[in-house]
């Protein structure tokens, strides 16, 4: 059962490392205004 | 005569104290997660539910959970008022603590209970409809389910039901009740038409919070001691909990691309849901998969009512639900006499009949909450009527049935 507890946790830190980092605050209105200003 | 500790008695007065709380944050729980014509009435829910079953439970909801039995199915009604119930302990239950602070920690439990249901109705009940729902399904639904497992001679207690702090009492009773009620409300107005969005996500994570922290006290204080129990029911409890928000915020990650922080809040309580019979008869790697599951299941049952356009409108079911049934069953998978010798071993440790026995009691608890509530809920909707018309729900619950705002600005 330690093996399956600690494989648990590792499938949950590989599965961070991979899910998507794409972003949509450089779209956001607010975020443009900031960067002009 | 049993002599009164005063360690377990300090410990058991604080847990009930920290189960208190619960229940108002569960109002700012649920109160984020509405909209903002409908905080009010919805953090009055909780509020109101503290107040009314603080009440009903001194007169005769305790005598009927906890009374000497009647046929294994209800406790009878000589401890009417506390008659009997003092300053001496009761040995059947909690030897080395008064009678009366057992009952008062059990009141938290009942208190809670009926609140928990709330989130399935928000934003379109009638409060009347409430007000009698509540006392009704307490007395004529908890009242007798918690007989059935914790009072002594209630059948699933005699069948050998592993429940240490309410997986089968609490959260499989209120999650059942919410889906039915759900159900029966029908969708709110708009509802997969227009947005309905949470107002405000700081309160509903704060109220998760304050959940998590009151959560140490309706588990590690259901050791009714201060002693390694107790330990072991706060450790496996925090580690269930988090890891519950650790993978229901990846599993939501994964499925819409972002990690959500109601996600993660969310996930965090349905942990602590499912740990919660498990907490005094698991060790610590069984809580990592017991959170593991919960995170997992609870997302999908979520997602799935969705899909089948059920209105639980803050998910009761697929937290409560979901979460108790799993952590009742994997209560018949994890758990073992190395923690608790009062317990039993589980399917995981060769004893197979235990996960047999605990699923016999998540059947029998469903099936009875489920039947009781819809009867509860048509006699209600015959008398008082349980939703708010059209034109008041479209004002919000707030403004229609409380003449009051929750913010000036």
């Amino acid at each position: 059962m330690d093996i399956l507890a600690i494989g648990s946790f590792a499938i949950l830190v590989i599965a961070w490392l991979v899910a998507p980092t794409a972003s949509v605050a450089a779209e956001h209105p607010a975020t443009e205004e900031r960067a002009a200003a | 005569m049993d002599k009164i500790n005063t360690g377990d008695t300090a410990w058991l007065l604080a847990s009930a104290a920290l189960v208190m709380l619960m229940t108002p944050a569960l109002g700012f729980f649920y109160g984020g997660l509405v909209r903002r014509k409908n905080v009010l009435a919805t953090i009055m829910h909780s509020f109101f539910i503290l107040a009314l079953i603080s009440v009903q439970w001194v007169l005769w909801g305790y005598s009927l959970a906890f009374g000497p039995d009647h046929g294994g199915l209800i406790g009878g009604l000589d401890w009417l008022s506390l008659k009997g119930v003092g300053q001496e302990p009761n040995a059947d239950y909690a030897p080395t603590v008064p009678a009366l602070a057992f009952m008062v920690f059990q009141m938290m439990f009942a208190v809670i209970t009926p609140a928990l249901i709330t989130g399935a109705f928000a934003e379109r009940k009638r409060f009347k409809a409430f007000v009698v729902f509540t006392l009704l399904w307490a007395t004529l639904v908890y009242d007798p389910v918690a007989h059935w497992v914790w009072g002594v001679g209630g059948w699933l207690r005699v069948l050998g039901t592993l429940d240490f702090a309410g997986g089968t009492v609490v959260h499989i009773t209120s999650g059942v009740s919410a889906l039915v009620a759900a159900l029966v409300l029908g969708r709110r107005r708009g509802y997969g038409l227009e947005p309905i969005e949470p107002h405000d996500a700081t309160m509903t994570v704060l109220g998760a919070s304050l959940l998590w922290f009151g959560w140490f006290g309706f588990n590690a204080g259901s050791a009714l001691a201060s002693g390694g129990l107790a330990a072991n029911a706060f450790v496996v409890t925090n580690t269930a909990a988090a890891m519950a928000a650790l993978t229901w915020m990846t599993v939501s990650w994964l499925h819409k691309g972002a990690p959500s922080v109601l996600g993660a809040a969310a996930g965090a309580v349905a942990g602590l849901v499912a740990i919660t019979p498990a907490s005094g008869f698991v060790d610590v790697s069984a809580s990592i998969l017991i959170g593991l599951g919960a995170g997992t299941f609870c997302y999908v049952g979520i997602q799935l009512a969705k899909r089948l356009k059920v209105d639980d409108a803050l998910d009761v079911f697929g937290v409560h639900g979901v979460g108790g049934m799993w952590g009742a069953l994997a209560t018949g998978i994890f758990a073992t006499v190395a923690v608790n010798a009062a317990g039993a071993n589980g399917a995981a440790y060769g004893n197979l009949a235990q996960l047999g026995t605990q699923a016999i009691a998540v059947i029998a608890s469903a099936t009875y909450s489920a039947v009781m509530t819809f009867v509860i809920l048509k006699v209600i909707g015959i008398f008082v009527g349980l939703r708010v018309p059209e034109q008041e729900e479209v004002l919000g619950l707030d403004a229609s049935q409380h003449r009051e705002a929750a913010y000036q600005i």
